[in-house]
This record gives C-alpha cells, sequence and structure tokens, in this order.
C-alpha cells in the first residue's frame, strides 16, 4: 500500500532576528490512506509546523515530501495545484479561520466557482448546501446565509469543515479543531468527521494536545508524539496507549488527569527530573528529552539524537537509544534492583 | 442573621444575575445556592456561558458593570463572624478580596504588571493592606513562592516577561495566598497550560492547601481536572446548577441528564475502546431560554412537565439534582451498567 | 460575477439596509447629514448665490492704527439709516496691514427704520454737510473719512477748500453698500458679503481636499499591500522609499514645492499633497496587510488555490476597508489642513476664491488683533472645522459599517 502521504527527514526552522530557530526536524512520517494519525505534543512541538508542511502550506526547509508517491518538489505547476486541492486544513480557532466579512454561502462558493467545479452560481448555491447538510448544518437554509459571527463556535467548526471539502480534498489536516469547540459537542464534530472518512473517503491527519482525544479519533489509526521538533513514538493507538514505550509518551500518560476520581487519583505519577522546556534554540544534546528524563543513562542519552526504530518485541517505533538497544529504562541515580518502572 | 454551621466559610443562597445587553437582559444566573466548607475544593463546571464565571465573580464582587445582582445573599464566616459580602462598603471589599477571598484569574501573563518585579507585585500588595514589614513580607512571600516549587531567589528579583507561563501561573497564585484568604477561586487555572505543566500546577495547588488550609472554588470546563481536585462538584447550565454532590456522587451515581451527557462525551485514557456520545442540540439562548428545565430541548428524557415547570434543587440518594426525572435516569444507569 | 436583475434587486435592497445601518448610529447618521449639508452649501448654492467681489471700499492709503470716520450723504441718508446713525462716530480702523477693519457693521435697514440716535447727522451733516463734517474730521486729528457713495466723493472732490484735498486723498469710499441677501455673517474689509463668500469657498477646497486625501490613499494601498504581498525586494526597495519620505518634514517640503511650482490651478495643488502624503498610511497598510496575511483564513484560502488577487481583493481588502475608509478620511482632513496652511501662510496660488483665501485675507487685514473682526475671522473656521467634524463622525459609521461584528450589535 501506497502512503497517501509521506515526510521523509523534513526540517524546518525559522529565522528569528539572527538566530535559526529549529522548529521541525528529521521528521519521517507516513500518512495511510483512510486511516487516522494523530500528532500529538505540547505546544512548541512542532506538530502544528507538521500539519502546514503536510497542507503545503510550508515549505520544508529541508527533506522531500511524497504525495501519492510522487514528489513534490518535482510535481508539475498542474500537478503541484492538483496536490495542494487534495490537502486540506481546518485551524483551531473558528473565529479566525472564516472571514468575516463573507457570508457561508459566498465563502463556500469561492473555491467552488474558482475551481469550476460548479456550473454556475445557482449549480454552487445547490453544492453548498449539499455540503452544508453533509455536515450537519441543518436546516441550511438557517445558515447559508448567515455570516461567521451569526453562528455558534461548534457550527463554524462545521462551515470550516465543508469549507475544506470544497475540492474534494483527500487528506484534511485538522489542527486542534475541536479544542476551543464546548465539550458536549467536540465528540458530536469528530464523529462527523469520522462519518467523512466513510462516505466520502478523506483521510484525517488531526493534531491535539489531548492524548485521550487523540485516542478516541484514532483508535483505528496511529499516534504521532512529538516532543521538540521530533517525534519521538509513533504506533497503532491501542498499543501507543495500552504500553507506551517513549519516556516522555509515559511521563505524559501518567500526567493528564482523568474523568474518573478514583482511577485519577490512584494513578502514579511520574516525576521529571526537571520541569525547565528546553528552548529551542539551546537544545540539548543527544536526545533532547534527556535533562528531563527521569530514566536517563548517562553516556547514551546525551550522547547520539536517537532514531526512530523498533523496539524489539513491539509494533510502535520509538527514538529512545536504551529501548532502541534492548535494554530496560532504569531510573537515573538507581540501581538495576531497585528499577521497578 | 441566620447563624451558619461552624465549619461553613462561604454561604451563597439564591443568587440570580442579569446582565444588561444590547439585545435584551441576559439572566446569567438564576437562583444559584451552595455552601463551602473550610478545606474543601468546590469545582464549578459547565461549559462557555453556563454561569459559571459570573458566580465567580460576583463572590469577590467583581462583575461587569452591565450585570446586575438581582437577588440572593452571599456570606462569608470566618472565625464566627458572618458578613454579608454583598452589603460591604468599599473599603471593607478591598481587604475582603484579599484577606478572605482571593482570586486568580486564567491568562496569568495579563494579571502582572510588566514593569514591576515579582517581589514589588507581593510588596506593593502587602503594603496595600496594611503590611508594612518587609522583611516579613520577604520572609512569607519566599516561602510561598518555595511552596508553589519556585525558585525563590530567582524568581522574587525577576520581571515577569523573564518567567515562563506556568511559572507565573504559580507566582500568581503564590500572590494570591499572600494575606492568608480563606477561600481561593480559581478561574480556569489549568487551561492553556501544556499537560505536565498543568500537573506540576495541580500537585502545588494541592500542596498548598494541605498547608495554608484553605478553600478552593474553581471554575473548569474539564471534567478530568474536577475528578482529580474537587471535594464537591457542581454542574452548571444556562445559569443554574442542576445538580451538586461530593466528586464521587457526581461521577459515579449522577443523576441528571447533563452531567450524565458531559461524562458521556469526555474520552478517556484508559486501555479499550471509548464509547462516547455527545448531547445533542446546542447550549440556549439566556436572553430567550426555554420554559420549564433549560435543557429540555437537549434532553432525552424530556416530557411535557420539563417544558412547563422549572426543577429545582431536590436531594436525591447523596446529593442534589435538579431533574423532575432522576428515577428514569437511575434506571436506564442501572439497565446498562 | 452578477448577473440578472435580480442582482441589481439585491443590490438595491442592500443600499437600503446600508442606510438603515448608517441611520442607526447617530453620530455617523449626524455626520452624514452635515456632509450631505456641505455638498449642497459648496456644490449646489453657488448657482443661487451671486458671488459678491465687488471691493465697495476704495484702497486705503491712511497710516496704520487711523481711525475712520463716517460721513453720509444727505441724499442717500434714507436708504442707509445704520449709516446715517454712524455718521461722525469711528467706524474703523486701519490695520496693521493696511486692511480695514470695520468696528460697526453695515447693513442695509432700509425696511426697518433704526431706532437709535438718528438726530445725530440732522445735526451734523445739514446745511452743506459736507464741510462741515470733514471739518470735525480735521480738527479730531482723524486720518480719513468714509463716505459711502462715489459721487459723493466726487463732490467731496469739487470743493475748493485746499484744506481738503489732503482729507480728500485720503478718503475710502464705500462705493455700493448693497450687502448680498445672506447678510447673515457681515462683511470682509471691503465690504464685501462674508456669506457668499463662504458659500462659493467651498467648492475647490473640498475638490482639493477630495483629491489630495484620495490620491494619497490609493497610493498608498498600493503600494502597502505590494509591498506586504511580494515581499523581499519588492518590500525592502517601496519601505525604503516610504522611509526616506517619511524623514523628510512633509508640511516644509509642500513649502517648498509649492513655492517652487506655481499652480495655475488650485486642483494641481491636490495631486502635489496626495503625491506627498501616502508613506505613513502606506506604512500601516503593509503593517494591516502583513497582519491579515498570516491570518487563518487567509491561510485556507491559499490552501483551497484560490490565488493571490483573490486572497487580496475579497479576503484581505473587505477586512481592511473600514481602516481605509477612515485613514481615507483622515488623509482628506489632513490634505485640506495641509493647503489651507499653504493658503494661510500665503504661499498657494489665490485665484479661485476658497475658506483658505478668506483665512489669509482675514489675517493680513488684522482681524486676528481686533474682536470686531470675529466674523470674518471665524467663518471660514466654522466652515473648514465643521466639515472636518462632519468627516470625522461619518468616518466612525463607516467603521460600523464595514464591519459585520460591530453590525449585529
Amino acid at each position: 500500500m501506497t502512503a497517501l502521504m509521506r515526510l521523509e527527514n523534513v526540517s524546518r526552522s525559522f529565522r528569528k532576528g539572527k538566530i535559526e530557530v529549529p522548529v521541525l526536524q528529521e521528521v519521517n512520517l507516513e500518512v495511510d490512506p483512510l486511516k487516522f494519525l494523530c500528532l500529538v505534543g505540547e505546544s512548541g512541538c512542532g506538530k502544528t509546523t507538521t500539519g502546514k508542511i503536510l497542507a503545503g502550506l510550508l515549505p520544508p526547509s529541508a527533506g522531500q515530501i511524497y504525495f501519492q508517491g510522487d514528489d513534490v518538489a518535482t510535481l508539475s505547476p498542474a500537478a503541484l495545484k492538483e496536490y495542494r486541492r487534495s490537502v486540506q486544513i481546518i485551524h483551531q480557532d473558528p473565529y479566525a479561520s472564516l472571514n468575516p466579512v463573507h457570508t457561508i454561502d459566498q465563502m463556500l462558493s469561492f473555491p467552488l466557482l474558482h475551481h469550476k467545479l460548479v456550473r454556475n452560481r445557482r449549480h454552487a448555491r445547490e453544492r453548498v448546501a449539499e455540503l452544508l447538510e453533509l455536515v450537519d448544518l441543518t436546516p441550511v437554509g438557517d445558515v447559508i446565509d448567515k455570516y461567521p459571527y451569526q453562528l455558534s463556535g461548534g457550527q463554524r467548526q462545521r462551515v470550516s469543515i465543508a469549507r475544506a471539502l470544497t475540492t474534494n480534498p483527500s487528506l484534511i489536516v485538522a489542527d486542534e479543531s475541536v479544542s476551543m469547540v464546548d465539550v458536549s459537542i467536540r465528540i458530536g464534530l469528530l464523529q462527523m468527521m469520522m462519518r467523512l472518512r466513510d462516505e466520502l473517503g478523506v483521510t484525517i491527519v488531526f493534531i491535539t494536545h489531548d492524548l485521550a482525544l487523540a485516542k478516541y479519533f484514532a483508535w483505528e489509526g496511529q499516534i504521532a508524539v512529538m516532543y521538540l521538533g521530533r517525534i519521538v513514538e509513533v504506533g497503532p493507538t491501542p498499543e501507543l496507549i495500552a504500553q507506551p514505550q517513549h519516556p516522555y509518551t509515559q511521563v505524559l500518560l501518567s500526567a493528564i488527569p482523568e474523568p474518573d476520581p478514583e482511577k485519577t487519583r490512584s494513578k502514579q505519577h511520574i516525576r521529571l527530573r526537571s520541569e525547565d522546556i528546553p528552548k529551542l534554540t539551546e537544545l540539548p544534546s543527544g536526545c533532547t528529552f534527556h535533562p528531563r528524563c527521569p530514566w536517563f543513562a548517562p553516556g547514551v542519552c546525551d550522547q547520539a539524537i536517537p532514531q526512530l526504530g523498533r523496539s524489539p518485541g513491539h509494533q510502535v517505533q520509538v527514538a529512545c537509544a536504551p529501548l532502541l538497544q534492548g535494554q530496560a529504562l532504569r531510573r537515573y541515580g538507581s540501581s538495576a534492583e531497585e528499577d521497578g518502572a | 442573621m441566620e447563624a451558619l454551621p461552624e465549619n461553613v466559610v462561604l454561604d451563597v443562597e439564591a443568587l440570580s444575575i442579569i446582565y444588561q445587553a444590547e439585545r435584551g437582559e441576559v439572566l446569567a444566573t438564576n437562583n444559584v445556592s451552595f455552601r463551602l466548607h473550610q478545606n474543601e475544593a468546590l469545582a464549578l463546571i459547565g461549559e462557555s456561558g453556563s454561569g459559571k464565571t459570573t458566580v465567580s465573580l460576583s463572590l469577590i464582587r467583581k462583575l461587569p458593570r452591565n450585570a446586575q445582582i438581582v437577588a440572593g445573599t452571599i456570606r462569608h464566616q470566618h472565625q464566627q463572624e458572618i458578613r454579608e459580602v454583598l452589603q460591604l462598603s468599599k473599603r471593607q471589599l478591598r481587604s475582603f478580596r484579599w484577606q478572605a477571598c482571593a482570586m486568580v484569574f486564567q491568562g496569568a501573563q495579563n494579571a502582572f504588571n510588566p514593569v514591576l518585579t515579582v517581589a514589588q507585585h507581593f510588596e506593593d500588595t502587602a503594603r496595600a493592606h496594611g503590611w508594612t514589614d518587609r522583611k516579613e513580607v520577604r520572609k512569607r512571600s519566599w516561602r510561598l513562592l518555595e511552596l508553589v516549587r519556585l525558585d525563590p531567589e530567582r524568581v522574587y528579583a525577576s520581571y515577569p516577561h523573564e518567567l515562563s507561563g506556568g511559572m507565573k501561573q504559580r507566582t500568581l497564585l503564590a500572590l494570591g495566598v499572600l494575606l492568608q484568604p480563606q477561600i481561593v477561586i480559581l478561574d480556569e487555572p489549568t487551561t492553556a497550560l501544556d499537560i505536565l505543566t498543568q500537573r506540576a500546577m495541580i500537585e502545588v495547588l494541592r500542596e498548598m492547601q494541605r498547608v495554608l488550609q484553605f478553600s478552593i472554588i474553581f471554575i473548569s470546563h474539564d471534567l478530568a481536572l474536577a475528578a482529580e481536585m474537587a471535594d464537591t462538584v457542581a454542574t452548571m447550565y444556562a445559569g443554574e446548577i442542576v445538580e451538586i454532590g461530593g466528586v464521587h456522587e457526581l461521577f459515579y451515581r449522577s443523576q441528571h441528564p447533563y452531567t450524565q451527557g458531559l461524562l458521556a462525551s469526555v474520552p478517556k485514557l484508559e486501555p479499550g475502546k471509548d464509547q462516547l456520545s455527545s448531547i445533542k442540540g446546542s447550549p440556549p439562548n439566556l436572553i430567550d431560554p426555554p420554559p420549564g428545565c433549560k435543557f429540555h430541548p437537549r434532553c432525552a428524557f424530556a416530557s411535557e412537565r420539563c417544558q412547563q415547570d422549572v426543577p429545582v434543587l431536590q436531594p436525591r440518594a447523596q446529593h442534589r439534582v435538579a431533574c423532575w426525572h432522576p428515577e428514569a435516569i437511575t434506571d436506564r444507569q442501572q439497565g446498562s451498567a | 460575477m452578477f448577473q440578472g436583475s435580480a442582482n441589481v434587486a439585491s443590490r438595491f435592497r442592500q443600499l437600503v439596509t446600508l442606510f438603515h445601518q448608517i441611520r442607526a448610529n447617530r453620530a455617523g447618521f449626524i455626520g452624514l447629514l452635515g456632509l450631505i449639508g456641505y455638498f449642497i452649501l459648496t456644490f449646489l448654492l453657488p448657482y443661487v448665490v451671486p458671488f459678491d467681489d465687488q471691493p465697495k471700499l476704495d484702497e486705503i492709503t491712511a497710516p496704520p492704527g487711523s481711525r475712520l470716520q463716517l460721513a453720509v450723504h444727505r441724499d442717500n441718508a434714507e436708504r442707509f439709516r445704520t449709516l446715517e446713525d454712524l455718521a461722525g462716530e469711528t467706524v474703523g480702523v486701519v490695520s496693521q496691514t493696511g486692511g480695514l477693519l470695520f468696528l460697526k457693521e453695515f447693513a442695509e435697514t432700509t425696511d426697518t427704520p433704526p431706532k437709535a440716535k438718528r438726530y445725530r447727522w440732522r445735526s451734523r451733516i445739514s446745511g452743506p454737510g459736507i464741510e462741515a463734517a470733514l471739518k470735525d474730521v480735521a480738527n479730531q486729528k482723524i486720518a480719513a473719512t468714509l463716505v459711502y457713495s462715489q459721487a459723493w466723493k466726487e463732490a467731496v472732490e469739487q470743493a475748493d477748500d485746499p484744506a481738503f484735498q489732503k482729507l480728500i486723498q485720503e478718503t475710502v469710499v464705500i462705493s455700493n453698500p448693497t450687502l448680498g441677501p445672506m447678510s447673515l455673517l457681515g462683511t470682509d474689509t471691503q465690504g464685501r458679503d462674508l456669506a457668499s463668500h463662504i458659500v462659493h469657498g467651498g467648492r475647490v477646497l473640498i475638490l482639493t481636499a477630495l483629491l489630495g486625501g484620495i490620491l494619497s490613499t490609493v497610493l498608498a494601498v498600493c503600494l502597502g499591500s505590494l509591498a506586504a504581498l511580494f515581499g523581499g525586494v519588492v518590500d525592502q526597495s517601496l519601505t525604503a522609499i516610504t522611509n526616506l519620505f517619511l524623514a523628510i518634514p512633509r508640511f516644509p517640503l509642500l513649502v517648498v514645492l509649492a513655492g517652487l511650482i506655481s499652480f495655475e490651478n488650485t486642483l494641481l495643488l491636490g495631486v502635489l499633497i496626495g503625491l506627498l502624503g501616502w508613506p505613513a498610511l502606506m506604512r500601516a497598510i503593509r503593517a494591516q496587510v502583513l497582519s491579515l496575511r498570516e491570518r487563518d483564513f487567509v491561510e485556507a484560502a491559499r490552501s483551497l488555490g484560490l490565488g493571490t488577487p483573490h486572497i487580496m481583493f475579497r479576503e484581505i481588502l473587505p477586512n481592511m476597508i473600514s481602516f481605509v475608509a477612515i485613514n481615507l478620511i483622515f488623509a482628506i482632513t489632513s490634505a485640506m489642513y495641509e493647503q489651507i496652511g499653504l493658503v494661510v501662510l500665503g504661499l498657494a496660488p489665490i485665484n479661485d476664491y476658497t475658506w483658505g483665501i478668506m483665512l489669509f485675507f482675514g489675517r493680513t487685514r488684522g482681524t486676528l488683533f481686533n474682536p470686531d473682526g470675529i466674523s470674518m475671522a471665524l467663518s471660514p473656521v466654522l466652515a473648514i472645522a465643521l466639515f472636518q467634524v462632519c468627516l470625522v463622525l461619518f468616518a466612525r459609521a463607516l467603521e460600523e459599517l464595514f464591519d459585520p461584528r460591530l453590525r449585529g450589535k
């Protein structure tokens, strides 16, 4: 099976004054068709940048991007346009992602008319109505001629999704798309997005900081955990959640409160060695997590940058030197006998 | 004045607040009553527009100008002395806000004056409340900063911009309890914080509460946070408390369809596939709320009675629920369990 | 894009709602009404109100500070009762700049005879009249005498008395003290109707200001969005030019240029003001486009492959339109002030009679130092200031109009 999209050693840095800030480093990622992928990480981990690179909105500083097996850099202008249209992005803030000066009808018609996907204005309006129905914005008549400010957050996010669907994309990058929506309607949005995959064959890459949400969304797909511009662990969701390998994933999972008083209060929290997140401009040597890692192995972790690989006996790929060498993790400063985690 | 049980620090009774909006009157808070006990952590959970922030602002009388408290009392009890918060004069209010009831807002970034050092913030606050001994202030500030797991030596002399978001949030917390309030109100204390920072914040809060012995009211839309931190949870919907009770009661034996709906829509981390469902519909327009139970247009159990009569909080099992059909809901729970 | 009559109808409906939206904002509506009023005043009224440009006074040769007395011929006294009343009194002063300042207002009062002091002229100017009056004048060492008609002046000239000859040379003649139909604002130093000047003095001034404002705004929007959208060398060079322009003090440069270039047409001054006025706004527009360019909805449009023209004109520009409109209005305001500044300093063409020139004459005729010249000094100032106030109020309404979020409330 060819991957729908593949990132190969993609790096991206931004210039901030005279300093290069490496936001993304040597990211390898495969997006399989019709499989959900979640990019998870804290702020500044590069997940949004990855999303923008996937959507073709940001050129990488280095590395290759393959779309349906073709290197994007070698595409003809026409094919490049086709690729751009095939990958759409849904932003986090439904208040910022819709132009306040257009009605819903207008903003959905623009791409339809521009790419001649419809014959005329009337046809465009019919198609817009269809799309709105697809994202459960019914009755359509209540919404179609409204301005974004007249809609609720959840409705706007649906409009945003409908707009992404105008160009019949094969991949949608949803960047924190439900984090600003109220809890009670979040799941409805996610379920609608999951339904779109079945009905329209759209693959969705979901970017979130919420592991529980990622778990729900990508249960049949994959989760990639990012830390400081690198993917530290990627694999099938059930396994990654049940048996997290990378220390960072473990710490994250242990830190998240659960909506269950008993469970959350009995949860073992893994203490970090340091709470300070390194600056992207002053990244530690070797594994960038090592100054905070409870299982820091001196001489191993702070030397070479670990690459993603399969640790023995696991499906998930992990970037952690001791694990890849088949060693058990050992608490920093503890002897072998004490080691329990 | 009616006496309060000794361990009650705050008693809110039938509080109703109206906002004058351009399009009409918004009943932001309707008939809200609850009691906060010593050392208790109360979580007000609800979605945006449920009135939880309005309630918290009214406790320290920081409501915006267009808000009006139309009914209700707020009483604060400290050392057997009861004060009517809504009757306090401006001067009394100033001391009340810091010495009895401190509020830590979300968005710690904006709470500090960027041209003053952390030390100046602490000293100014202390001086404003008649505490002039700088050495004493410094001693207490350092102790509090240590308590929030910050390095006082570094933090005390620095300017706000030199601190990270999580550090600012914790410094703000230390500043909030400088004058030993009995109540600390936290507005979305962990929203906008990263997971690991959030964890540190939760632990710091716990530790502080243990050492300093204050009561907490926190406002959040995050059920997991409530599960982790609260002793008592109150669910708010459309300006009303629809269910209130102990955290275990609410999470395991909830009897209000809205609380249940919220619980059913929160993804969990435990291994295994989640069966989640969302609450259909969207929150009501508070200018023209539905009659009867405000949740009825979204409720699967709604009957004719729900469309006409407003349910009030009634004791059910170990907690209180505002619903006409708790039996049906309990039955379904048992059926599905 | 828009076809059919249905669209015309919907456009019309939009216009109607537009009007209602403007009406909803009271201050803005007042501004709009004011602007309409100004349009009527300066563009329509000139067709009705004749321009009173006949000086009714001779050039004054008396030294500054001289006091002028009024002598009135008996034959005409019935027509100008006010003049009669004032006969023999000091009615004006020769100003520092050689202009004539009236201390009393002249008005045609045929229909309403004043009650005051009619006897005075009878006693003073009776019989041969003129001699006595002029003697009085001479005795009081008053430098000049004001007479109200040419015919009378000739009569004086014919008098043999050599003592009068000197006085005659210093006599100022009001050739026709008939005031215009709108005498509410009084006259200028030459006895001309100020109201007619206000009516006729606005058109060119406003047109020039509009031209300057629109030109500078268009330049600013074009250059600013070019710089922001293309970036790189285009941006750098445009920004460098802008900075250069910003570094030169604008008004002095304008003064120098206006001095170098002599304009036949005042409108050309507007072009010059426009050409110098864009840099500050260009920087602001550039910043706006730069920030709007990063907005999520622009990114979404890029992702949808809608192309740069669409992004500029359908996504970005509509979001700046209120900003542009408001700045357009401020550009018009400042273009007007600059033009007036030049005129008042005497550095601009004065072949078109404008409010600025009224101010210029007011200043040179010394009205600024004399409370009695208040009408001449204040009428153009008020006309200009009220116009600006209307513009600014209207700008506020525009702001609301273009922002659907504000509209909704």
